[in-house]
């Protein structure tokens, strides 16, 4: 009996240790990877990326905001941190260690919306926390994944059903990378207009959105502690409530005009805090700068980095 | 309580541990302990069923003495039919009610004649098919005078409610497990060096295999008007391994845990998929069913002595209610039929017990024959499984269409929607099969001579123990056969 459960013990200790060195190995090639879901990641805690203007938000900032039009315009190094999926309470995930590892930005460009403002219910795209998962951020990501706690604890745990994943981590040891579509974060997408939105009106029949579920005055909560820490980080922050597709806005006009009016409060009360909102601009009409309704395609993206780099000009020479 | 749930990793080794380090003094002490911690893990689920179990467990230990202790024949025959009766009637009630009211309301409906019935909302209770059968096992062997009867309750109570097999078997005779629990167990380190490796196997079975199979298998199966040919071959192939996968696997955990405990159960699969013939696949496949049926139905209706239309009948009563012992749905009775007929033809020509040997004995690799006849059971299996898959006859006999009709227009590469990469699970299947095939004549699939060099032993539990972990899903996925 002795013998049995010491052997157990010996074998787990063993088994536990082999795990953590396979984790190891596995988190460090993910670290180099070039891949377009880490290499953001990589370059924030590496320090490497220390922008002038910096845009975050959700994927439509990935798509919507071209970080090569605002270094032509302003002059300033700037970079994307839009990521797939997310909301204004799981945006801490990225740019805590962004903030703790490189140089703050001058401009921050935060783009605004209905949907940013959701209750994360789970981390879409999680494979991008892989690599580092770090007690600082222990806290955060489980708040968002009841699983966190046996993943930080179990080694290779958090890999379970990511075979690419870590086939991902093997080739960035062998150099081989898939072709990069990431340009300083942004991703653009060169397609036309598809027959999502088609769909999704097919789908409601004649209704419009509801938002009953969401509470907005909590949401507004985790909105103005992410504000207060983004002003901690920098001296001039515009809220930018990107193009939507016309027809997508009268799903949800009534919810946009009271969302819109409480940032143009934000913003009237502070001094560094610019709001501009794009929902009205004749873009919206015009499906050619659309792939779906509330993301811009590479045509519609590029035009629209032009006027918000514009307007920065104009607003910052007003200041 | 799941096997391969968050809550039986913490049950199982408080329970090893308090089982030999404070309950190995005293034999009641170990039986009253394990059938504690059996209604826990039972009540899990449903304590409001452990009642049921409680009755059945109580009426079978009576009746058991009555009918072996009544010398008229005729009353202990009245007695032995109480229990068949009640325990049948429990699984009748549970599991087919709604079955038989919806049918005959149906037949009614399909003459024209307007049938209105109302089914009642019944919950089947976990495993009640396999202790079922298990306590009958007990009454008619106590009445053939195979087994002496219980005469302690508590023994008797553990023998029905034993965890490790209590919801999916192996349907253990009580000619078998029974006496185990007359004896005080000590604790055996070979045998529960055996009992681990059976229980990480299991769960290889389970996590890797058949629960990586069911992602596709799912998704081929519900949205099989979408896809072409290859893929539904591929869907009803990947469904053979999930479905062995699962339940050979809970077997595998189920033996391994018992070991643990001292017990020995009977096994309940032999490497089917690599049976030469319909035959000897159901030799090898469901053990523990299989003969169930074969020592209390088979036999009794004259087996394959007499007339060959008796044969014919014996057969397809076997295997039909076979089918309908799995569930109360006609697919399962097709599917039944269907492995009738197609061990028909080696039971007319006497060659149903051809394959009782060992599988290409001296040689690594199959014959040419044996391949093909591997293949073509297989086939056959496949084929058979399409049916026990499908939500009704209707989808299967569809899907099947599709299989011959929609050939051409899609690729398996090109058809896929899900994104979920394909390549692990092929490369899991394939040291799956390679790993079965060098243990097929072996006993036990973690005795082969791979075991005896420390370097492989280990190599190979950890491989193993990283691919489970690599698996793992967020929800524990349930066994199939927990619903029957």
């Amino acid at each position: 009996m002795k013998k049995f459960i010491i052997k157990l013990i010996k074998i787990s200790f063993a088994l536990y240790g082999v795990l953590w060195i396979l984790q190891f190995i596995i988190d460090t090639g993910l670290r180099k990877s070039t891949d377009d879901v880490f290499v953001s990641w990589n370059k924030i805690y590496k320090g490497e990326i220390n922008a002038e203007i910096l845009f975050l938000g959700t994927s439509r900032t990935l798509k919507h905001y071209d970080p090569r039009v605002f270094e032509k315009e302003l002059k300033m190094v700037s970079y994307n941190l839009g990521t797939y999926g997310t909301h204004f309470d799981t945006q801490f995930l990225i740019q805590n260690p962004y903030f703790k590892y490189n140089n703050k930005p001058k401009i921050i460009i935060q783009n605004v919306d209905i949907t940013a403002l959701f209750k994360t219910e789970e981390l879409t795209n999680k494979q991008q926390y892989f690599p580092y998962y770090k007690l600082e951020n222990y806290k955060l990501l489980s708040s968002f994944d009841k699983n966190i706690t046996i993943e930080y604890l179990l080694p290779m745990y958090k890999y379970r059903g990511y075979s690419d994943v870590i086939l991902n981590s093997l080739h960035s040891y062998f150099g081989i990378s898939k072709d990069l579509q990431n340009i300083k974060g942004y991703i653009p997408k060169d397609e036309m207009w598809n027959d999502t939105f088609k769909q999704r009106l097919k789908y409601l029949k004649g209704e419009k959105f509801k938002y009953s579920h969401i509470n907005f005055d909590s949401r507004f909560k985790v909105f103005n502690n992410l504000l207060n820490d983004l002003e901690v980080n920098s001296d001039k922050i515009f809220l930018i409530w990107a193009p939507e597709y016309i027809g997508r806005q009268k799903l949800e006009e009534e919810k946009i005009m009271y969302v819109k009016e409480r940032y143009n409060q934000l913003a009237k009360n502070d001094k560094t805090l610019f709001f501009l909102d794009f929902t009205n601009d004749p873009m919206c009409l015009d499906t050619t700068y659309f792939y779906d309704s509330y993301h811009l395609n590479k045509i519609g993206s590029e035009k629209f980095s032009r006027q918000v780099s514009d307007s920065i000009v104009k607003h910052l020479k007003l200041d | 309580m799941f096997f391969n749930s968050l809550d039986f990793a913490f049950f199982l080794p408080l329970v090893f541990l308090f089982y030999w380090f404070v309950c190995n003094k005293n034999l009641r002490f170990q039986n009253i302990f394990l059938v504690f911690v059996s209604y826990i893990f039972y009540g899990w689920w449903d304590w409001r069923f452990l009642s049921l179990i409680i009755f059945s467990s109580l009426l079978d230990f009576i009746l058991g003495k009555k009918i072996a202790n009544t010398v008229d024949k005729n009353k202990s025959k009245f007695f032995l039919y109480t229990s068949v009766i009640v325990n049948l009637g429990f699984l009748g009630f549970f599991k087919y009610y709604n079955f038989f009211v919806q049918s005959f309301a149906n037949s009614f409906n399909f003459l024209g004649l307007n049938f209105n019935v109302s089914t009642l909302n019944i919950i089947l209770p976990v495993g009640i098919s396999f202790y079922t059968f298990q306590t009958l096992s007990y009454s008619i062997d106590v009445y053939r005078g195979k087994i002496k009867e219980a005469t302690d309750p508590i023994s008797f109570f553990a023998f029905v409610s034993f965890f490790p097999q209590l919801v999916a078997g192996p349907i253990e005779r009580a000619t078998n497990l029974l006496p185990q629990f007359y004896n005080k167990r000590v604790f055996n380190y070979d045998k529960a060096v055996s009992g681990a490796r059976l229980i990480l196997w299991g769960f290889f079975q389970k996590i890797v295999i058949a629960d990586g199979c069911a992602l596709y298998v799912n998704d081929i199966f519900e949205n099989y008007l979408l896809y072409s040919s290859p893929t539904l071959i591929f869907g009803a192939v990947l469904f053979a391994f999930q479905i062995y996968g699962d339940f050979a696997g809970y077997s595998n955990i189920a033996i391994g845990v018992s070991r643990l405990f001292g017990f020995d159960l009977m096994r309940n699969f032999n490497y089917p998929y690599f049976s030469r013939d319909i035959g000897e696949f159901w030799r090898r496949w469901h053990i523990s069913l299989s003969t169930w049926f074969r020592d209390y139905l088979y036999i009794p209706l004259g087996g394959s002595k007499g007339s060959k239309w008796n044969k014919v009948r014996n057969v397809f009563i076997i295997f039909i209610i076979s089918g309908f012992w799995h569930g109360a749905n006609w697919t399962f009775i097709v599917w039944g039929g269907l492995n009738a007929l197609f061990f028909l033809p080696l039971l007319i020509n006497n060659k149903n017990r051809k394959y009782l040997n060992d599988i290409s004995p001296n040689h690594f690799l199959p014959s040419v024959k044996t391949f093909f006849q591997i293949c073509f059971t297989f086939t056959l299996t496949s084929f058979t499984w399409i049916f026990f898959r499908s939500k009704s006859v209707l989808d299967a006999i569809q899907y099947v269409k599709r299989i011959f009709i929609n050939s051409d227009y899609l690729t398996l590469s090109s058809d896929r929607t899900m994104n979920v990469s394909i390549k692990p699970l092929l490369l899991a299947l394939i040291l799956f099969v390679l790993f079965e095939w060098y243990n097929r004549n072996r006993e036990s699939i973690v005795g082969g001579d791979i075991f005896k060099f420390s370097y492989m032993r280990y190599g190979l539990y950890f491989v193993t123990i990283i691919m489970i972990i690599l698996n793992i899903s967020n929800e524990a996925n349930g066994f199939i056969y927990f619903q029957f």
